[in-house]
Protein backbone atom coordinates (compact mmCIF):
# COMPACT_ATOMS: atom_id res chain seq x y z
CA UNK A 1 0.00 0.00 0.00
CA UNK A 2 1.41 3.34 -0.91
CA UNK A 3 1.00 6.35 1.33
CA UNK A 4 0.26 9.66 -0.22
CA UNK A 5 2.64 12.49 0.51
CA UNK A 6 0.92 14.75 3.04
CA UNK A 7 0.13 18.22 1.86
CA UNK A 8 -0.12 19.70 5.35
CA UNK A 9 1.88 18.72 8.43
CA UNK A 10 0.43 19.80 11.77
CA UNK A 11 2.67 19.83 14.84
CA UNK A 12 1.06 19.43 18.24
CA UNK A 13 3.53 20.08 21.05
CA UNK A 14 2.31 18.34 24.22
CA UNK A 15 3.41 18.52 27.81
CA UNK A 16 1.13 17.13 30.51
CA UNK A 17 -1.79 17.62 28.17
CA UNK A 18 -4.02 14.79 29.41
CA UNK A 19 -6.97 17.05 30.10
CA UNK A 20 -7.39 18.45 26.64
CA UNK A 21 -5.34 16.65 24.04
CA UNK A 22 -8.05 14.25 22.90
CA UNK A 23 -10.35 17.18 22.10
CA UNK A 24 -7.48 18.84 20.31
CA UNK A 25 -6.77 15.76 18.20
CA UNK A 26 -10.45 15.24 17.46
CA UNK A 27 -10.57 18.73 16.00
CA UNK A 28 -7.75 17.69 13.67
CA UNK A 29 -9.44 14.41 12.72
CA UNK A 30 -12.58 16.39 11.90
CA UNK A 31 -10.89 18.70 9.44
CA UNK A 32 -12.98 18.94 6.29
CA UNK A 33 -10.12 18.74 3.88
CA UNK A 34 -9.53 16.31 1.05
CA UNK A 35 -5.78 16.53 1.27
CA UNK A 36 -3.44 14.23 3.12
CA UNK A 37 -2.77 15.48 6.60
CA UNK A 38 0.24 14.56 8.68
CA UNK A 39 -0.32 15.01 12.42
CA UNK A 40 2.86 14.99 14.48
CA UNK A 41 2.46 15.05 18.25
CA UNK A 42 5.65 15.77 20.12
CA UNK A 43 5.50 14.58 23.70
CA UNK A 44 7.80 16.81 25.71
CA UNK A 45 8.49 14.40 28.54
CA UNK A 46 4.97 14.45 29.97
CA UNK A 47 4.62 12.99 33.43
CA UNK A 48 0.85 12.51 33.26
CA UNK A 49 -1.01 10.06 31.00
CA UNK A 50 -0.48 12.02 27.79
CA UNK A 51 1.63 9.18 26.38
CA UNK A 52 -1.15 6.65 27.06
CA UNK A 53 -3.68 8.83 25.31
CA UNK A 54 -1.38 9.20 22.32
CA UNK A 55 -0.83 5.45 22.16
CA UNK A 56 -4.57 4.98 21.74
CA UNK A 57 -4.71 7.07 18.60
CA UNK A 58 -3.63 4.10 16.45
CA UNK A 59 -1.99 5.17 13.26
CA UNK A 60 -3.73 8.48 12.94
CA UNK A 61 -0.80 10.40 14.31
CA UNK A 62 2.96 10.23 14.39
CA UNK A 63 4.31 10.50 17.94
CA UNK A 64 7.74 11.84 18.71
CA UNK A 65 8.98 11.91 22.28
CA UNK A 66 11.87 13.46 24.13
CA UNK A 67 12.75 14.51 27.64
CA UNK A 68 11.29 17.78 28.80
CA UNK A 69 12.85 20.62 26.84
CA UNK A 70 10.18 23.32 26.74
CA UNK A 71 7.71 24.33 24.08
CA UNK A 72 10.13 26.12 21.76
CA UNK A 73 12.32 23.08 21.22
CA UNK A 74 9.31 20.79 21.15
CA UNK A 75 7.52 22.72 18.47
CA UNK A 76 10.73 22.85 16.48
CA UNK A 77 11.05 19.08 16.73
CA UNK A 78 7.68 18.77 15.03
CA UNK A 79 8.41 21.43 12.42
CA UNK A 80 11.73 19.83 11.54
CA UNK A 81 10.09 16.40 11.18
CA UNK A 82 7.30 17.77 8.96
CA UNK A 83 7.23 16.57 5.37
CA UNK A 84 4.20 18.49 4.12
CA UNK A 85 4.41 21.37 1.70
CA UNK A 86 2.54 23.44 4.24
CA UNK A 87 3.13 23.53 7.97
CA UNK A 88 0.76 24.24 10.80
CA UNK A 89 0.73 23.85 14.55
CA UNK A 90 -1.93 23.47 17.19
CA UNK A 91 -1.38 23.78 20.90
CA UNK A 92 -2.58 20.72 22.78
CA UNK A 93 -5.32 22.59 24.60
CA UNK A 94 -6.72 24.48 21.64
CA UNK A 95 -9.13 23.50 18.86
CA UNK A 96 -9.30 24.01 15.14
CA UNK A 97 -12.59 24.85 13.49
CA UNK A 98 -13.39 22.03 11.05
CA UNK A 99 -12.77 24.32 8.06
CA UNK A 100 -9.55 25.86 9.35
CA UNK A 101 -7.04 24.02 7.22
CA UNK A 102 -9.21 23.93 4.10
CA UNK A 103 -9.88 27.66 4.19
CA UNK A 104 -6.25 28.48 4.75
CA UNK A 105 -4.95 26.03 2.17
CA UNK A 106 -7.40 27.31 -0.43
CA UNK A 107 -6.22 30.83 0.29
CA UNK A 108 -2.53 30.05 -0.12
CA UNK A 109 -3.11 27.97 -3.25
CA UNK A 110 -5.08 30.82 -4.81
CA UNK A 111 -2.66 33.52 -3.70
CA UNK A 112 0.85 32.42 -4.60
CA UNK A 113 2.33 35.74 -3.53
CA UNK A 114 1.34 35.22 0.11
CA UNK A 115 3.66 33.17 2.27
CA UNK A 116 1.50 32.46 5.29
CA UNK A 117 -2.08 32.94 6.33
CA UNK A 118 -3.76 33.42 9.71
CA UNK A 119 -7.33 33.65 10.89
CA UNK A 120 -9.34 34.90 13.83
CA UNK A 121 -9.37 33.16 17.19
CA UNK A 122 -12.11 32.98 19.75
CA UNK A 123 -10.86 32.59 23.29
CA UNK A 124 -13.02 30.60 25.64
CA UNK A 125 -12.94 29.81 29.32
CA UNK A 126 -12.29 26.14 29.87
CA UNK A 127 -15.31 24.51 31.56
CA UNK A 128 -13.47 23.67 34.77
CA UNK A 129 -12.86 27.39 35.30
CA UNK A 130 -16.49 28.31 34.79
CA UNK A 131 -17.14 28.33 38.52
CA UNK A 132 -14.35 30.83 39.07
CA UNK A 133 -16.47 33.48 37.38
CA UNK A 134 -13.54 34.47 35.19
CA UNK A 135 -14.53 36.17 32.02
CA UNK A 136 -12.53 37.10 29.01
CA UNK A 137 -12.58 40.85 28.41
CA UNK A 138 -14.85 41.60 25.48
CA UNK A 139 -12.03 43.26 23.56
CA UNK A 140 -9.96 40.07 23.79
CA UNK A 141 -12.68 37.50 23.12
CA UNK A 142 -12.16 37.47 19.36
CA UNK A 143 -8.75 38.50 18.07
CA UNK A 144 -6.53 37.99 15.11
CA UNK A 145 -4.90 34.60 15.69
CA UNK A 146 -1.35 35.86 15.53
CA UNK A 147 0.32 32.84 17.05
CA UNK A 148 1.64 29.53 15.74
CA UNK A 149 -1.74 27.81 16.12
CA UNK A 150 -3.44 30.43 13.99
CA UNK A 151 -1.28 30.08 10.93
CA UNK A 152 -0.71 27.94 7.90
CA UNK A 153 2.77 28.39 6.49
CA UNK A 154 4.42 27.41 3.23
CA UNK A 155 7.35 25.20 4.18
CA UNK A 156 9.63 27.61 2.33
CA UNK A 157 8.96 30.21 5.03
CA UNK A 158 10.87 28.17 7.57
CA UNK A 159 13.76 27.76 5.16
CA UNK A 160 13.90 31.53 4.86
CA UNK A 161 13.26 32.55 8.46
CA UNK A 162 14.58 29.56 10.34
CA UNK A 163 12.86 27.91 13.24
CA UNK A 164 11.86 29.14 16.68
CA UNK A 165 14.56 30.67 18.86
CA UNK A 166 15.12 27.95 21.44
CA UNK A 167 16.75 30.30 23.90
CA UNK A 168 13.30 31.69 24.66
CA UNK A 169 11.34 29.95 27.37
CA UNK A 170 7.95 30.14 25.69
CA UNK A 171 6.78 33.70 26.03
CA UNK A 172 7.55 35.68 22.97
CA UNK A 173 8.44 32.65 20.80
CA UNK A 174 5.96 33.57 18.09
CA UNK A 175 6.49 37.28 18.46
CA UNK A 176 10.20 36.85 17.84
CA UNK A 177 9.70 34.47 14.91
CA UNK A 178 7.04 36.66 13.32
CA UNK A 179 9.10 39.81 13.75
CA UNK A 180 12.04 38.09 12.02
CA UNK A 181 9.74 36.88 9.26
CA UNK A 182 8.39 40.38 8.66
CA UNK A 183 11.89 41.84 8.63
CA UNK A 184 12.77 39.35 5.88
CA UNK A 185 9.81 40.41 3.79
CA UNK A 186 7.61 37.35 4.41
CA UNK A 187 4.04 38.21 3.43
CA UNK A 188 0.88 37.19 5.22
CA UNK A 189 -2.86 37.56 5.22
CA UNK A 190 -5.47 37.21 7.96
CA UNK A 191 -8.72 35.49 7.00
CA UNK A 192 -11.55 37.32 8.70
CA UNK A 193 -13.17 34.19 10.13
CA UNK A 194 -12.95 32.47 13.50
CA UNK A 195 -11.14 29.25 12.66
CA UNK A 196 -9.34 28.65 15.95
CA UNK A 197 -10.61 28.31 19.49
CA UNK A 198 -8.15 29.08 22.22
CA UNK A 199 -8.71 27.67 25.66
CA UNK A 200 -8.12 29.83 28.68
CA UNK A 201 -7.63 27.54 31.63
CA UNK A 202 -5.45 29.36 34.08
CA UNK A 203 -6.31 31.50 37.07
CA UNK A 204 -3.14 33.54 37.07
CA UNK A 205 -3.54 35.21 33.74
CA UNK A 206 -1.11 37.86 32.80
CA UNK A 207 1.15 37.52 35.83
CA UNK A 208 4.51 37.01 34.27
CA UNK A 209 7.42 35.74 36.27
CA UNK A 210 10.63 37.78 35.95
CA UNK A 211 12.21 35.20 33.61
CA UNK A 212 9.20 35.47 31.34
CA UNK A 213 9.35 39.25 31.40
CA UNK A 214 12.95 39.05 30.29
CA UNK A 215 11.95 36.91 27.31
CA UNK A 216 9.53 39.52 26.06
CA UNK A 217 11.96 42.35 26.53
CA UNK A 218 14.73 40.36 24.86
CA UNK A 219 12.56 39.78 21.82
CA UNK A 220 11.57 43.42 21.55
CA UNK A 221 15.13 44.62 22.05
CA UNK A 222 16.32 42.33 19.25
CA UNK A 223 13.56 43.59 16.98
CA UNK A 224 14.47 47.21 17.57
CA UNK A 225 18.14 46.44 16.99
CA UNK A 226 17.38 44.77 13.66
CA UNK A 227 15.35 47.80 12.61
CA UNK A 228 18.20 50.09 13.59
CA UNK A 229 20.76 47.94 11.73
CA UNK A 230 18.61 47.85 8.61
CA UNK A 231 18.21 51.61 8.71
CA UNK A 232 21.97 52.05 8.96
CA UNK A 233 22.67 49.81 5.96
CA UNK B 1 6.76 60.65 43.76
CA UNK B 2 6.38 58.16 40.96
CA UNK B 3 6.78 54.42 40.66
CA UNK B 4 6.61 51.81 37.94
CA UNK B 5 3.07 50.96 36.91
CA UNK B 6 3.57 47.39 37.96
CA UNK B 7 2.47 44.70 37.16
CA UNK B 8 1.15 46.10 33.90
CA UNK B 9 4.53 47.42 32.82
CA UNK B 10 7.82 45.56 32.61
CA UNK B 11 11.15 47.14 31.81
CA UNK B 12 14.81 46.51 31.32
CA UNK B 13 17.81 48.77 30.77
CA UNK B 14 20.81 47.36 28.97
CA UNK B 15 23.74 49.11 27.33
CA UNK B 16 22.20 52.46 28.18
CA UNK B 17 18.89 51.74 26.44
CA UNK B 18 15.61 51.17 28.27
CA UNK B 19 12.85 49.03 26.79
CA UNK B 20 9.39 48.99 28.35
CA UNK B 21 6.38 46.86 27.58
CA UNK B 22 2.86 47.68 28.67
CA UNK B 23 1.21 44.29 28.98
CA UNK B 24 -2.33 45.65 28.94
CA UNK B 25 -2.02 47.72 25.77
CA UNK B 26 0.63 45.75 23.88
CA UNK B 27 2.57 48.94 23.24
CA UNK B 28 6.29 48.93 23.78
CA UNK B 29 8.67 51.85 24.23
CA UNK B 30 12.32 52.71 24.14
CA UNK B 31 14.57 55.56 25.10
CA UNK B 32 18.24 55.90 25.78
CA UNK B 33 21.03 58.04 27.09
CA UNK B 34 19.67 60.74 29.37
CA UNK B 35 16.20 59.25 29.13
CA UNK B 36 17.55 56.05 30.67
CA UNK B 37 19.11 58.08 33.50
CA UNK B 38 15.82 59.86 34.17
CA UNK B 39 13.97 56.54 34.12
CA UNK B 40 16.31 54.70 36.44
CA UNK B 41 16.42 57.68 38.80
CA UNK B 42 12.63 57.51 39.00
CA UNK B 43 12.77 53.77 39.60
CA UNK B 44 15.31 54.09 42.42
CA UNK B 45 14.30 57.38 44.04
CA UNK B 46 10.79 58.08 42.80
CA UNK B 47 11.78 61.62 41.91
CA UNK B 48 14.24 63.44 39.65
CA UNK B 49 14.62 66.41 41.93
CA UNK B 50 18.36 65.89 42.28
CA UNK B 51 19.12 65.72 38.60
CA UNK B 52 18.97 69.44 37.95
CA UNK B 53 21.78 70.15 40.37
CA UNK B 54 23.77 66.98 39.71
CA UNK B 55 23.97 67.59 35.98
CA UNK B 56 23.77 71.41 36.06
CA UNK B 57 20.71 71.43 33.88
CA UNK B 58 19.39 74.64 32.46
CA UNK B 59 15.76 75.72 32.40
CA UNK B 60 15.08 74.32 28.96
CA UNK B 61 16.54 70.94 29.86
CA UNK B 62 14.52 70.80 33.07
CA UNK B 63 11.42 71.56 31.04
CA UNK B 64 12.24 68.73 28.63
CA UNK B 65 12.60 66.31 31.50
CA UNK B 66 9.26 67.41 32.91
CA UNK B 67 7.68 66.78 29.51
CA UNK B 68 9.31 63.38 29.34
CA UNK B 69 7.90 62.41 32.72
CA UNK B 70 4.47 63.67 31.64
CA UNK B 71 4.62 61.39 28.62
CA UNK B 72 5.52 58.45 30.87
CA UNK B 73 2.45 59.25 32.95
CA UNK B 74 0.25 59.70 29.89
CA UNK B 75 1.27 56.28 28.63
CA UNK B 76 0.64 54.82 32.09
CA UNK B 77 4.19 53.57 32.37
CA UNK B 78 4.57 55.17 35.79
CA UNK B 79 2.06 56.15 38.43
CA UNK B 80 2.07 58.07 41.64
CA UNK B 81 3.37 56.13 44.58
CA UNK B 82 6.31 55.45 46.85
CA UNK B 83 9.27 53.45 45.64
CA UNK B 84 9.82 50.11 47.36
CA UNK B 85 13.59 50.46 47.27
CA UNK B 86 14.03 47.27 45.28
CA UNK B 87 15.26 48.86 42.10
CA UNK B 88 18.78 48.61 40.84
CA UNK B 89 20.93 51.35 42.37
CA UNK B 90 24.07 49.93 40.80
CA UNK B 91 22.52 50.29 37.39
CA UNK B 92 21.73 53.92 38.11
CA UNK B 93 25.28 54.53 39.27
CA UNK B 94 26.61 52.91 36.13
CA UNK B 95 24.39 55.03 33.90
CA UNK B 96 25.45 58.20 35.67
CA UNK B 97 29.12 57.32 35.49
CA UNK B 98 28.73 56.75 31.76
CA UNK B 99 27.14 60.14 31.24
CA UNK B 100 28.88 62.25 28.62
CA UNK B 101 26.48 65.01 27.70
CA UNK B 102 22.84 65.86 28.04
CA UNK B 103 20.47 64.62 25.34
CA UNK B 104 16.76 65.38 25.20
CA UNK B 105 14.91 62.35 26.60
CA UNK B 106 12.57 61.05 23.92
CA UNK B 107 9.92 58.39 24.51
CA UNK B 108 9.62 56.26 21.38
CA UNK B 109 6.38 54.30 21.21
CA UNK B 110 5.72 51.24 19.05
CA UNK B 111 2.34 49.65 18.42
CA UNK B 112 3.18 47.25 15.61
CA UNK B 113 3.19 44.15 17.79
CA UNK B 114 0.07 44.96 19.78
CA UNK B 115 -2.03 42.06 18.55
CA UNK B 116 0.71 39.55 19.15
CA UNK B 117 1.61 40.89 22.57
CA UNK B 118 -1.98 41.01 23.75
CA UNK B 119 -2.64 37.48 22.57
CA UNK B 120 0.56 35.90 23.78
CA UNK B 121 0.56 35.79 27.58
CA UNK B 122 -2.96 34.45 28.12
CA UNK B 123 -2.12 30.79 28.09
CA UNK B 124 -0.84 27.83 30.02
CA UNK B 125 0.78 29.24 33.10
CA UNK B 126 -0.65 26.64 35.47
CA UNK B 127 2.16 25.39 37.68
CA UNK B 128 0.80 21.86 37.65
CA UNK B 129 0.17 21.28 33.99
CA UNK B 130 1.22 22.57 30.64
CA UNK B 131 3.73 25.22 29.78
CA UNK B 132 5.55 27.46 30.33
CA UNK B 133 7.52 25.19 32.62
CA UNK B 134 10.88 24.77 30.94
CA UNK B 135 12.69 21.45 31.12
CA UNK B 136 13.37 20.60 34.73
Amino acid sequence: MTHKQPVISVTVPAYNAQNYIQECLDSLYNQKINQELEIIVVNDGSTDVTADILAKQNSKIKVLSHENRGVCKTRNTGFRASIGSYLASLDADDLYHQDKLKRQLDYLQNNPGIDMVFCKVKQFISPELAASGRKIPKSLEVMNAMNFSGGLYRSSVFEKVGYIDESLHSYGEFIDWFARAKDLGVTYHIIDEILLKRRVHNTNLGKLKPSEQIDYLKVLRAKLKRAKDMKNE
Amino acid sequence: MHVLNSPDVVHETMDGETILLHLKTGNYYSFDRFGAIVWQTLMVKGTVIDLEEKFELNEEQTYEITNFISSLLDEELIKEGTTTGEEDEELLASLISGFKRYTTPMLRKYSDMQELLLLDPIHDVDDNAGWPEVGK
